[in-house]
């Protein structure tokens, strides 16, 4: 019973970041783009949290920078590519697709292939039976920080409100003068954003390699396919999903972490199609 | 040019249906090429290059009924790797060897195979049935993720001087003579190149194009379009599952690798080169890549990147008809603007109408 409530409130505490990044997945998609890059800018943001523990500082610095060098890789790509495919969801995932590929590649090339770990030792604390680390309470703290920050762009500014618009009807939105290229434009780069600072929080709790974007991404589709479009469900999936896969990772074996995100995401889209799905699929 | 099976289309378009009988001479000339070359092979190197193209090319030319279902799958080493693993499987808990069973192991190691593959294959029709195209390539290759990560848990003793050493699982190879692998390799390529060149062609193959296009309308014209785009999955797991038993017999192993991405982009982006709306384009595209990889030992995470840059750039070359029969890399025809056949966002069977 010990081990089940620990189990709980660990997943629940490292299911933030990947809330955040599946918050990423649902953006895009509700522009009807498919961001396969996601799992590469998780990944960099990793990777960013790795070189800022080399330098001395704590891995959670990293993730303003993550989010900031993905904006702006985020924002090259949806210019370069994107935009231009946008009418075609097929052509514009297989591109995406090619970079991650190519991104993992140059991961490969830029930090080896060897797995590694980003060290960052906290405090202990103890309630009741349950054991938490200092470590993942910064991590949710941090993930629950910039989910916050996000939510309050989107509902309390014109910007927000403007992006908001654009995903939910673009042509309406055209006609009343918003420029729904561009809105679509910082939707994709800010799903890249929330990637890459989602990975940046979650370096410390999890082993580092090439590769480890494809296990964000699955989860990210699972979370948005079977929480619906609303925030809630998202958020809910999100936690859930993190519980399960980090219990069956411990009671079963370390590859059902990224099994049951797969089985998650084909049931879910087996069962029914995601409204964000239909959007990003027509 | 060679045969042609329109992905969207019930009746194949009109530069396709020129000169037919060239089609099938495309078809015969890459039957012909790799029983050619197995003849003119003489040493082991180009025999097991040629063997190893030959089940590549096997491999590709399944993949060919789900482009000519519209059926994107990004997954398809999934029936390809569980083929292996079930041959693999089948040996080593049955302690059979290829002399056993009056020699017959062989064969019963492909059909086991060619069930795994049809099963896993139907697995992935069922899941995405309802999907976009779009999502089906993503759900496909989610479900290889997992099966490489699954692969990982079956463990046996470490095979040494071979990728992924401590998750490879020795198979009893089969044959033991390198010639006689690429005799076989090249039958098998032949005989699956044939058997999907006919079966896009047949009144079946009429209908599994249709299923590509508008579910009504395919509905209209009598034809169950889930069930033949189902169909589809089963068939060409089928045949990805017996190109994976020849492809673990013949390096006398299976691994993880068999799931990779590599694996999975090796498919689409062959259809890609050869053209994805042909039968023996992609074929020979794939016996080609698969050689020249062979030949020159090229890593696999170059080979990836290579079949990204494929995808990537029929993506963008011709976005609209990514699978249609209109891509290859020589100049496409012209197209009358409004053609109701390439109007993709007709379709209703995927958007839930």
């Amino acid at each position: 019973m010990d081990l089940a409530a620990q189990l709980v409130v660990s997943g629940l505490l490292a299911g933030a970041p990947y809330a955040l990044a599946a918050w990423g997945m649902a953006v895009a998609l509700s522009t009807g783009t498919l961001n396969l890059t996601l799992g590469m800018f998780f990944t960099l943001g990793v990777y960013l949290a790795l070189e800022a523990t080399a330098r001395g500082m704590p891995a959670f610095y990293a993730a303003p920078a993550a989010a900031l060098a993905a904006l702006g890789a985020g924002l090259c790509i949806e210019r370069v590519f994107v935009r231009r495919l946008r009418a075609q969801p097929l052509a514009a995932a297989m591109v995406l697709l090619a970079l991650a590929v190519a991104g993992e590649g140059v991961f490969r090339l830029l930090w080896g292939t060897a797995p590694r770990s980003v060290p960052l030792k906290l405090q202990i604390v103890q309630i009741e039976h349950v054991v938490v680390a200092g470590l993942e309470l910064f991590v949710a703290a941090g993930a629950a920080l910039a989910f916050f920050a996000i939510v309050a762009l989107a509902r309390r500014t014109r910007t927000g409100l403007a992006l908001r618009a654009a995903a939910e009807n673009a042509e309406i939105a055209s006609c009343s003068g918003l420029d729904v290229a561009r809105m679509h434009m910082w939707a994709f780069a800010g799903s890249c954003a929330a990637a890459a600072a989602a990975g940046a929080l979650v370096s410390p709790i999890t082993p580092v390699s090439a590769s480890m974007g494809r296990g964000a991404l699955l989860l990210s589709l699972a979370a948005v396919t079977a929480g619906g479009p609303g925030l809630s469900g998202l958020l809910a999936a999100s936690f859930a999903l993190a519980v399960i896969t980090q219990s069956s990772a411990n009671y079963l074996a370390p590859q059902w972490g990224v099994v049951i995100p797969v089985l998650v995401l084909a049931g879910a889209a087996a069962w029914r199609e995601s409204p964000l799905w239909r959007r990003a699929g027509a | 040019m060679s045969t042609a099976v329109g992905a969207h289309a019930p009746s194949p378009p009109s530069w396709d249906s020129r000169r037919p009988l060239s089609q099938w001479w495309a078809v015969a000339g890459w039957i012909a090429v790799p029983l050619l070359a197995a003849a003119l092979s003489r040493d082991r190197f180009t025999s097991s290059t040629l063997a190893a193209a030959g089940v590549q090319g096997l491999f590709a030319v399944s993949w060919v009924l789900l482009a000519a279902t519209g059926q994107p799958s990004l997954g398809h080493a999934l029936p390809y790797g569980a083929g292996a693993y079930a041959a693999a499987f089948v040996a080593r808990r049955g302690g059979l060897h290829p002399g056993d069973l009056g020699g017959l192991v062989p064969v019963v190691l492909t059909v086991a195979a060619a069930l795994a593959g049809a099963s896993f294959g139907a697995l992935q029709g069922r899941l995405t049935r309802r999907l976009s195209p779009v999502f089906l390539a993503a759900v496909t290759l989610g479900t290889v993720e997992a099966a490489h990560s699954l692969a990982t848990m079956w463990t046996a003793p470490v095979m040494r001087g071979v990728a992924e050493a401590d998750t490879a699982i020795p198979v009893a190879a089969f044959p033991n003579d390198d010639r006689a692998a690429v005799w076989i390799a090249a039958a098998a390529f032949g005989a699956g190149v044939l058997v999907v060149a006919a079966l896009v062609h047949s009144r079946t193959g009429v209908a599994l194009r249709t299923s590509a296009g508008d579910e009504r309308e395919a509905e209209a014209l009598g034809f169950d379009a889930p069930r033949l785009r189902l169909a589809a999955f089963v068939a060409a797991g089928t045949i990805a599952g017996v190109a994976g038993a020849l492809a673990a017999q013949f390096t006398g192993r299976v691994s993880p690798a068999l799931f990779s991405w590599h694996t999975s982009l090796f498919v689409p982006a062959a259809a890609l080169i050869g053209g994805p709306g042909l039968v023996a384009g992609p074929a020979a595209a794939a016996y080609g890549i698969g050689a020249l990889a062979q030949f020159f030992d090229i890593p696999a995470g170059v080979q990836v990147i290579a079949f990204a840059a494929v995808l990537a750039a029929a993506a963008l070359r011709d976005p609209q008809h990514l699978l249609g029969p209109a891509f290859s890399w020589n100049p496409r025809p012209a197209r009358s603007a409004g053609d109701p056949r390439h109007d993709r966002s007709r379709s209703t069977r995927r958007n839930g109408a």
